[in-house]
């Protein structure tokens, strides 16, 4: 793969914005890699109360404040990125597997079997993505981070196969297709050989603009109380927390908010960044 | 295909994905893992409320005799009773409906408001210092997330500038208009009550504007992208050639075609409104299905998330009809074969 050829990487960081989102990405990753070694305070991830620095507002000591039990909001923020990106890696290694080759099947075995799968993804994309995560996370027993996950891949795999279906169904024609048909190649070889690399930019790109909203979604479930449980920093969960108590201890929910808004932005704008590189509309 | 014909094949198209978005949910609530009697009812409860429960909600017949159940049952307005309301959720539903209705009708008409001229202002201008404004702008609105706008715009102008009211649809000391139709605005109107459709108003800019905003991003976008491409076009050359003004040339030849692409997202951003509507009625305490639907899922009421989804769905599916009709109206060569 010439993915990473300087010539790519050259269209890349002739725009800013994308070497932006690079740098966000890098920087957010790398702080979560390195939480506990970074942040002021990593023993308020857990339990911990210290009501005697409870709401304090941002200071040297906890740049972003403290929450209503004492902890430094900063150190919770940090490791709350932590869940954020589990929570968008794990969500996209479900939905992506299952949402490729539903739409490899569907584009390239076409007929019936496409029928089929494409009536069930639109049934699917029907369903908006976050009442039908809401309502599967509603059935489930008890509201905690792996059903979060699961009900999240649930509404996430449609547009996958949306996307997948689209460029097979416009290059299952071409001559090298044709040529491994001939050639007696098994339908497995062609989708999986010959097909689904023509797909990878379009995915590669796809997949980096849906970490940012996988992430947004899941802060959105956690806000509403159906994300990872406390004392788990999760960033959904803080600014739930701290929109009770607005607008005194503003800083309780508005740090946690603005720190899901940079890791989207970061996401979104390499992946801007990256359909321009490659050229390619999802 | 004649118009008729198109009509008749979108809505027989639609009612085959409702039913199939009924049959998902439905199986969805029966099986799940763990016995959702038991999860209603919570780990309390003893075995004959469970056992109860489960022959009301018909839980012991097999998957398609209860499917069959729901459907009729459906069909004849009875959507079960909720173990969280103790009311029929169908009579829930008609309470709580209207107040989303028309809090989504407000993000739309925002959206539209803002979301257009915001791209038309940058299409125009492309390259300048408006266009990156307005980008930037843009780009804010589909990264944050709604929830977070609600509290920036409920901090700015509820409570630093207090221009606008907090929570809830209108003020407690007003009386309430009679219902008929449960759009506060339109029964204030009926009314002639303007002090409480004024009041009801300004509780809906708020909310409104926090759903709105992810979507005017992407309305603005497009529109960017769309009026820049027409702006291309050779027939606006030719216009200018007639010494055209430059707004009839905007309004009259580029915005029309322009506007098709914008009117389709308007459609397909409704899903994400109208989750987005869940986070903001839930901040702004807004007595609707969002909040309901919240309230219900907290509460494990199996009937309650059952139909508040699948309402949802009906509604973003009969939008997403009208819209394909509106495309149909801007756009009489689109081709109707498929």
């Amino acid at each position: 793969m010439n993915i990473f050829k300087t010539k790519s990487y050259y269209k890349f960081s002739r725009n800013p914005l994308s070497v932006i989102g690079l740098v966000i990405v890098t920087f957010v990753v790398l702080l979560t890699l390195f939480a506990p070694y970074i942040t002021p305070f990593p023993e308020h991830v857990g339990p911990f109360t210290d009501f005697a620095n409870k709401s304090k507002p941002p200071s040297w000591k906890n740049i972003f404040g403290t929450d209503n039990i004492g902890r430094d909001i900063f150190t919770r923020v940090i490791f709350g990125y932590r869940i954020s990106l589990i929570l968008g890696v794990v969500v996209l290694s479900i939905a992506v597997p299952i949402g490729v080759a539903m739409g490899l099947c569907a584009g390239y075995i076409g007929k019936k079997t496409e029928l089929v799968l494409m009536r069930i993804t639109d049934i699917f994309l029907a369903i908006p993505a976050l009442v039908l995560a809401l309502s599967i996370i509603g059935l489930l027993d008890r509201p905690n981070l792996l059903y979060t996950m699961m009900a999240v891949s649930m509404a996430w795999w449609p547009w996958y196969t949306r996307l997948i279906y689209n460029i097979t169904r416009s290059i299952k024609t071409e001559g090298y297709i044709t040529a491994a048909e001939i050639m007696g190649a098994s339908k497995l070889h062609i989708m999986f050989q010959e097909i689904l690399p023509n797909c990878l930019p379009s995915l590669l790109t796809k997949i980096t603009l849906d970490l940012g909203f996988v992430i947004l979604v899941g802060s959105s479930l956690s806000f509403l109380g159906l994300g990872a449980q406390p004392p788990t920093p999760d960033l959904g969960t803080m600014v739930a927390k701290g929109a009770s108590v607005l607008p005194d201890i503003w800083w309780f929910s508005l740090f946690p908010g603005f720190a899901i808004l940079i890791v989207v932005l970061g996401f979104n704008l390499v992946g801007d960044g990256l359909k321009d590189m490659f050229d390619v509309d999802v | 295909m004649s118009a008729t014909q198109y009509f008749l094949r979108r809505t027989f198209i639609s009612i085959i994905v409702f039913f199939g978005a009924s049959i998902v949910i439905f199986c969805l609530a029966r099986l799940i893992p763990g016995d959702p009697a038991r999860i209603a009812l919570g780990p309390f409860a003893t075995q004959e409320m469970v056992e109860q429960y489960r022959v009301a909600l018909h839980l012991n017949e097999s998957i398609f005799i209860q499917y069959k159940i729901f459907i009729t049952n459906l069909f004849q307005g009875d959507l079960g009773i909720s173990t969280y309301t103790k009311r029929p959720v169908l009579v829930d539903i008609i309470s709580y409906f209207p107040a989303t209705f028309e809090l989504v009708l407000m993000s739309v008409t925002l959206m539209i408001l803002i979301g257009m001229p915001l791209g038309i202002l940058s299409g125009k201008y492309k390259d300048t210092f408006i266009d990156h404004i307005a980008r930037i702008f843009s780009l804010l609105g589909v990264v944050t997330p709604s929830f977070l706008w609600a509290i920036i715009l409920m901090l700015f102008f509820a409570f630093l500038i207090p221009i606008f009211p907090v929570a809830e649809r209108m003020d407690e000391a007003l009386d309430p208009p009679k219902i008929v139709t449960g759009l506060l605005l339109i029964d204030s109107l009926l009314e002639g009550n303007f002090k409480v459709f004024r009041d009801a108003f300004s509780h809906l800019i708020l909310p409104g504007l926090a759903i709105a905003m992810p979507a005017i991003g992407n309305v603005a976008r497009l529109t960017r992208t769309n009026l820049s491409d027409i702006y291309d076009k050779q027939y606006i050359e030719f216009a200018r050639s007639y010494a055209f003004s430059e707004f009839k040339i905007a309004t009259k030849y580029a915005l029309k075609p322009a506007s098709i692409p914008t009117v389709t997202i308007i459609g397909l951003d409704f899903a994400l409104m109208l989750g987005n509507a869940f986070l903001v009625e839930t901040v702004f305490v807004w007595p609707g299905m969002a909040k309901y639907g919240v309230e219900v899922i907290l509460a494990k009421d199996l009937n309650g998330i059952v139909a508040t989804a699948l309402i949802i769905t009906t509604f973003y599916l009969v939008i997403n009809m009208v819209v394909d009709f509106i495309v149909l109206l801007l756009n009489p060569r689109i081709t109707l074969k498929d």
